[in-house]
């Protein structure tokens, strides 16, 4: 029986990476939903740029920003945090990674709220913080799921960027995707493929819930 | 009474331009808001609900300051109590027709046994567990005029409320509403740009031309205004 603890490692960094990113997405979401500047499109253009950045360089550039060597680095270090080569490091090489897969459907989703909802509510003597909890995101419920099912997925897929900034180093940065990698470099051909069809089940459980929510939300329109 | 003195600059097809109005809404009276696309009605809703905020003016309810901008006195929607009918959506469509009633009850374990009595009051017996989108936009309307009551709102603002409506349910909207302005002594203010609601609902016409308005005229009045322009066709 093969090592379980790439999987464990995997699912732990992919579920912490999906609700720090809800948590920090939202008001994110919220924020550039109503902005109203020339400058949106410079900072969408940001949010959206790990979608198409090659992952070794996102990991390259957090490798140098976090890198006792540098200013951050050897202040974080001073305060005794250190990054790189870390499960912290593989956590926050993730929310950077991953943060369009969330933020994306959660912007558009605040954006197709019509205003009358947040205007009723008002009139009904609901503050702003109680209509968003009450009526506006109960109505984004799907972009939620949506948001927080990608992230996931994306999330244990990732491969490059872990490498960059966590290393492999076993039970710390050795995701399930790096131990497929290493036991194929050690021609371990059955751990890798034990790894590789458990990533395979999870990701077709999650396509079919994201096709699932899809189906569901034509269906309450 | 609804005393509204105010300006603001909106955008309209011709550019940017001042909405002037000056006007006085009766208690206990259905007022039509009466004009073109573009003229501002809506904004004027959205002030009175204090949504929007004018440059400047005044805005008295009864003895109350709603809004003065000189100063700087402006009441926050959520105590101004005014129920707000939009044209469709009206309701929330994550909640039942209860939950959407109960919504504007300020004290939610006070108010169970009255959502049934306000659905009889409306017509809707038994609808309490349907969503939104199990109703004919009749309905609708015809819940979310339940939801203003439940709300005790005193002023209640109509936004294009019948024009996704047949004939035949507008008619008994419009017998309802009626009903509950005697009832509740209700000032409601209807956004229209159809005569025939104005015709059938109105005791009195805000008529909006060139974004300006000086005050409202009775029902007769506006009927004569309109059977002047219509002969000079």
């Amino acid at each position: 029986m093969p090592d379980l603890s790439p999987i464990l490692l995997s699912l732990k960094l992919a579920l912490l990476t999906s609700f720090v990113l809800l948590v920090i997405g939202l008001p994110i979401a919220y924020a550039l939903s109503i902005w109203k500047s020339k400058a949106k499109i410079f900072v969408e253009s940001l949010v959206s740029l790990p979608i198409i950045l090659p992952p070794t360089v996102i990991g390259f550039y957090l490798l140098i920003l976090f890198s006792p060597e540098n200013l951050f680095g050897e202040t974080l270090a001073n305060f005794g945090i250190h990054i790189p080569f870390t499960f912290s490091g593989i956590l926050i090489a993730s929310l950077v990674y991953s943060f369009p897969f969330m933020v994306q459907p959660l912007q558009k989703a605040f954006e197709q709220i019509p205003q009358h909802y947040w205007n009723i509510s008002y009139t009904l003597g609901k503050s702003k913080f109680e209509t968003l909890i009450k009526v506006v995101l109960p109505n984004m419920k799907h972009a939620i799921l949506t948001g927080f099912i990608l992230t996931f997925a994306h999330t244990m897929g990732e491969f490059g960027v872990i490498l960059m900034i966590g290393g492999n180093i076993p039970g710390e940065t050795k995701v399930a995707s790096l131990a497929i990698y290493s036991d194929l470099e050690a021609l371990d051909y059955s751990a890798a493929h034990f790894y590789s069809i458990i990533l395979l089940t999870i990701s077709i459980l999650i396509i079919f819930m994201v096709n699932l929510l899809n189906k569901d939300k034509k269906a309450d329109a | 009474m609804l005393d509204i003195h105010i300006k603001k600059q909106i955008k309209s097809v011709r550019g940017e331009t001042a909405l002037e109005v000056q006007a006085h809404f009766k208690n206990e009276a259905i007022t039509g808001i009466y004009g073109n696309s573009g003229e501002g009605k809506s904004t004027l809703f959205n002030i009175i609900a204090g949504l929007s905020s004018p440059e400047y003016g005044t805005l008295h309810y009864n003895d109350l300051v709603w809004l003065d901008s000189v100063k700087e006195i402006n009441l926050p929607t959520q105590k101004r109590n005014t129920g707000y009918i939009f044209q469709t959506n009206s309701l929330f469509p994550h909640f039942t027709v209860k939950e959407n009633i109960l919504f504007a009850v300020k004290n939610e374990n006070q108010h169970e046994v009255a959502v049934s009595e306000l659905l009889s009051q409306v017509d809707m017996e038994g609808m309490e567990n349907r969503y939104p989108h199990q109703l004919s936009g009749g309905q609708v309307q015809r819940i979310a005029i339940a939801r203003a009551l439940a709300q005790k709102a005193q002023i209640i603002l109509m936004d294009e409320p019948f024009s996704a409506l047949d004939l035949e349910i507008k008619q008994k909207l419009y017998s309802f509403i009626k009903v509950f302005k005697k009832k509740y002594n209700l000032m409601i203010l209807i956004v229209t740009h159809d005569i025939n609601d104005i015709f059938y609902l109105c005791d009195e016409v805000l008529w909006i031309k060139n974004h300006k308005t000086t005050g409202t005229i009775p029902i007769d009045e506006f009927k004569k205004e309109i059977e002047l322009k219509l002969r000079n066709l």
